[in-house]
């Protein structure tokens, strides 16, 4: 098991247990979140304070999983480390995500509703 | 007891042989008694590095405490050849260090033999790149190389019955004592991938780039050390690796073959350095090269920048970029995406920053040389690249539409992109638009750049045009390639001239100097001693060292026309043994030089040269009047024994083609007279040197530009109209120089015949025999000739790659020496 989801509030947050987030963690994050997604969740903090390399298939199942969100839900990264931010920055993925420091200003940031 | 730098108060015989002790001990883990030479080597080239870290720790202090505008030399080539000597030189420790370890009972001369030369490069190009790096540090300017660390350098080359055969360099096998990596400096690069177009967070438009791959770019840093320890600057190359780790793909998905194919892969791209005139368009590999070194480049230099400065807008003031040639050119729209992309700034103020800090120096004026790319192949490697090219173009052709109102095709001229069958990238025309500063490299190659190459973009920005002549550093290539001369000049006027060369006009005087004469004349003997006993070793060819020494050093290529050198060979050689009409010296004529391995003209010239000397040397009836030697795997190293050898310098490229050359300015500087057409830098040669110390001849540039233009040129009327060349042209044709391989040599007729002589070949054959003449009865009058070689030692001042930084840095960069 690469992931970790806990509900908090209205918002879950996801965690990426392994420092890799690819091809194999992005298949399981797609599948899980799909289902929470169905089961009515639409606000997620990803937190990805463990991973050091995420490879574009991982960035890529993060942004089709944005995509199919309803128009009131968000998915925001939280505690992104520099490789990370990096690839992100280089690749404008972070002018569409929103980042946070941490978790916990990322939940902040859903207000008090979590929305 | 062991000495550590610190303790060094002052670097004698003692502390050196302290210091090579302690990196025998500790270092390599031996006692002293134990060391093979390969560990005394090492030890030697680790205590150099120590006492030029210590000098490396000042340079980036007074970085740090400065905070000065610095340069960033990008260069697909650094042809660093051997660094051992050439770092005791410059720091100032040749001769302690010598003392020292003759007292371990080893001999540093041998020590150096050891050393691999470092074969990051063609030729000419990449030997610029490494004497300007040697000037940067010697004058105390703040400036740092940056290229490819690749695996294999330039193939070594061999000959195999007179063909060249080529085989790979691997100078990394070697344990490199200079080169220090850099893992946690690391650099990700993506690549590949595709664009998506969309809208931010806030509805703007948003250009995301995914599906790329991301490799990783590893620096390795060698020192630079300048003249006098003055400054100690870093070339650093970048290594590419995968990204993800090798093991855990192996373990985790269980698909070993596809892991190592992805580690092959990525790997590949820092493997092996192009061979000139190979590179052409549709290499995948070669784009993805060019594009990985610069994205690294700029990925440091921004970060440097950032670690001091938070408003990029500044960038320019504090950091000049300059392209050597177009390899580099992908580094503009890159600069534009971290600006845009990752630093939210407008186009408009990205542009501006973009233009201010790039600087672009064309190398060549062979249309077929200048680089493109396949558009298609940009979209799959640099997709996002390719969409701020695409901009670039736009907003260019919106400013140069003014130009097209009374000239319809101006636009299609000026295009960053070729129209055709395939839609193609001009990597010179990206160059021009983006930078600030477009030179080139000799007068007259600044002057063609402006009428023939790319008028069109003179007639917009005549003020980004202008000419940097080149040069070559003295430190390598008089005083640590010829010790003698260098050591006779230093007695008789200072050492000043090693840094300043024009000081060398004060040696002028000492022509007319009967004393001066004779040791300058002893020291050349010398030279040419050591060049036949290198001849001797590597062919078992006796050459004579008191006959004249005719060189022509260099790659291989029909416009540097080793053919016309060769054919007068055979004329020469006609002449003795069907009519017995002799030289008035008895001519050792030398070769050396790589072709590309593709190039077919450039390898069968090799062969012409291979067979003719076999059978000259085996011709008992010019036994002692002539020789002809091809010395194989020419570089840096082999150069610093062949160049001070040299009595008579070939530099007969076709008049308009070679855009400066650096050989010219070594060979001089090493009192060889010079043999030469009125092209590239000869021409500033000859106007320094004076008309009556160098053998001028052949078709002008703007003849052969007229013969071109009107079509007038007929080579078999040439031919027809040159007895000698006739006979030539018949012998080759014949078995006399091809035994056993009948026909082999029929594509020379073809060449100039059939094929129309593009390089003017039998043009020029009538005025270089005649020129031959007059330097062979010149080379009778020995002290004559002494003179003149002084002569043109001491005028070689322009020629120093000193005075070429100068000038960049005053006229291009804005660069000021570090106090």
């Amino acid at each position: 098991m690469n992931l970790s989801f806990e509900g908090q509030g209205d918002v879950v947050v996801v965690r990426l247990l392994s420092s890799r987030f690819e091809a194999e963690a992005s298949d399981e994050f797609r599948r899980r979140m799909t289902e929470y997604i169905a089961s009515g969740a639409s606000h997620f903090v990803l937190d990805l304070s463990a991973v050091k390399f995420m490879d574009s298939g991982a960035l890529g199942a993060v942004l089709s999983v944005v995509k199919s969100l309803p128009s009131t839900g968000d998915l925001r990264l939280a505690a992104v480390n520099d490789p990370v931010r990096t690839v992100l920055r280089l690749t404008r993925i972070d002018k569409v995500l929103s980042i946070f420091d941490d978790v916990d200003d990322a939940l902040r940031s859903f207000g008090p509703s979590g929305g | 007891m062991d000495t550590t730098v610190a303790e060094f108060q002052r670097v004698d015989r003692e502390s050196l042989k302290s210091l090579i002790r302690r990196h025998v001990k500790f270092g390599l883990g031996k006692s002293l008694s134990r060391a093979t030479p390969e560990d005394i080597y090492l030890a030697v080239a680790l205590s150099a590095r120590e006492i030029a870290l210590e000098k490396q720790f000042a340079t980036q202090r007074k970085i740090e405490e400065q905070d000065p505008k610095v340069v960033f030399y990008l260069s697909m080539e650094f042809l660093i050849g051997r660094l051992l000597g050439n770092t005791l030189v410059n720091l100032g420790i040749d001769e302690p260090m010598a003392e020292a370890v003759r007292d371990l009972g080893f001999s540093l001369d041998d020590l150096k033999d050891l050393e691999i030369d470092a074969a990051l490069g063609n030729g000419g190009l990449g030997r610029l790149a490494a004497c300007f790096l040697d000037s940067l540090a010697t004058l105390g300017y703040p400036g740092f190389g940056y290229g490819l660390y690749y695996e294999f350098g330039l193939f070594r080359q061999e000959i195999d019955n007179g063909f060249q055969r080529e085989k790979p360099d691997r100078w990394q096998q070697v344990i490199m004592p200079w080169v220090l990596e850099r893992p946690e400096e690391s650099v990700m690069i993506p690549a590949y991938g595709r664009i998506v177009e969309g809208l931010d967070r806030h509805g703007r438009y948003n250009p995301m780039w995914l599906d790329w791959k991301v490799v990783i770019g590893t620096p390795h840093d060698i020192q630079v050390v300048g003249y006098g320890g003055k400054a100690v600057n870093l070339l650093r190359l970048y290594s590419a690796e995968p990204s993800t780790d090798f093991d855990m793909q192996i373990f985790n998905s269980g698909d070993y073959i596809k892991a190592v194919e992805q580690k092959i892969q990525t790997e590949t791209i820092s493997k092996v350095l192009y061979p000139a005139d190979a590179v052409r368009t549709g290499k995948e590999l070669r784009l993805m090269q060019e594009y990985f070194f610069v994205a690294c480049a700029l990925n440091d230099i921004v970060k440097k920048f950032q670690k001091k400065h938070s408003d990029l807008t500044l960038f320019p003031q504090k950091a000049a970029i300059q392209l050597n040639d177009t390899h580099p050119t992908l580094a503009i729209p890159e600069l534009m995406r971290i600006l845009i992309d990752e630093n939210d700034f407008t186009w408009e103020k990205a542009w501006q920053i973009t233009t201010e800090t790039f600087g672009y120096t064309n190398h060549t004026l062979l249309p077929e040389a200048l680089e493109r790319w396949p558009v298609p192949l940009f979209e799959e490697i640099v997709p996002r690249h390719l969409q701020i090219i695409y901009e670039i173009n736009r907003r260019f052709l919106d400013e140069a539409a003014v130009y097209s109102l009374s000239d319809p095709d101006f636009p299609r001229r000026v295009s960053i992109f070729e129209e055709g069958k395939t839609k193609e990238v001009r990597m010179a025309n990206l160059a021009i638009v983006g930078s600030h500063s477009v030179n080139g490299v000799a007068a007259l190659h600044s002057e063609l750049i402006k009428t023939s190459l790319v008028p069109d973009f003179h007639r917009l920005w005549p003020h980004k045009f202008n000419n940097k002549t080149n040069g070559v550093t003295p430190r390598r290539w008089l005083l640590k390639a010829n010790p003698s001369l260098a050591s006779l000049l230093t007695r008789t006027i200072g050492d000043g001239w090693i840094t300043d060369l024009d000081a060398l006009r004060q040696i002028e005087p000492k022509a007319e100097d009967a004393g001066f004469r004779s040791e300058f004349l002893k020291i050349k003997r010398e030279n040419k001693v050591r060049l036949a006993q290198v001849t001797k070793k590597l062919l078992r060819i006796n050459v004579d060292p008191d006959s004249m020494f005719d060189i022509q050093a260099k790659r291989i290529h029909e416009y540097k026309r080793q053919l016309l050198d060769i054919l007068h060979v055979i004329h020469h050689y006609l002449s003795i043994v069907e009519f017995g009409v002799d030289f008035p010296v008895p001519k050792t004529y030398f070769f050396a030089g790589k072709a590309a391995p593709s190039y077919w003209t450039a390898k069968n010239i090799i062969k012409l040269i291979n067979s003719v000397a076999d059978r000259v040397n085996n011709d008992r009836r010019v036994r002692d009047r002539l020789k002809v030697v091809f010395l194989p795997d020419y570089r840096v190293t082999l150069a610093e024994v062949i160049i001070p050898a040299c009595d008579l310098s070939e530099q007969i490229s076709t008049a308009g083609h070679e855009a400066s050359g650096t050989g010219n300015m070594k060979f001089a500087m090493n009192g060889a007279l010079t043999i030469g057409t009125l092209d590239g830098a000869n021409i500033e040669i000859a106007e320094a040197v004076g008309a009556g110390n160098i053998y001028i001849f052949g078709k002008t540039a703007q003849e052969i530009e007229e013969m071109n233009r009107q079509g007038s040129y007929r080579s078999w009327e040439a031919i027809n109209a040159c007895e000698p060349l006739r006979r030539v042209l018949d012998a080759v044709s014949s078995p006399l120089f091809s035994p056993g391989e009948p026909g082999i040599f029929d594509w020379v007729k073809k060449l100039l015949v059939d094929d129309g002589d593009r390089y003017f070949l039998a043009a020029d054959f009538p005025s270089y025999a005649d020129s031959q003449i007059r330097a062979a009865v010149d080379y009778q009058h020995r002290e004559e000739w002494a003179k003149k070689a002084i002569l043109n030692v001491a005028r070689m001042g322009p020629f120093s790659s000193d005075r070429t930084i100068k000038q960049y840095a005053e006229e291009i960069w804005g660069l000021k020496p570090l106090d």
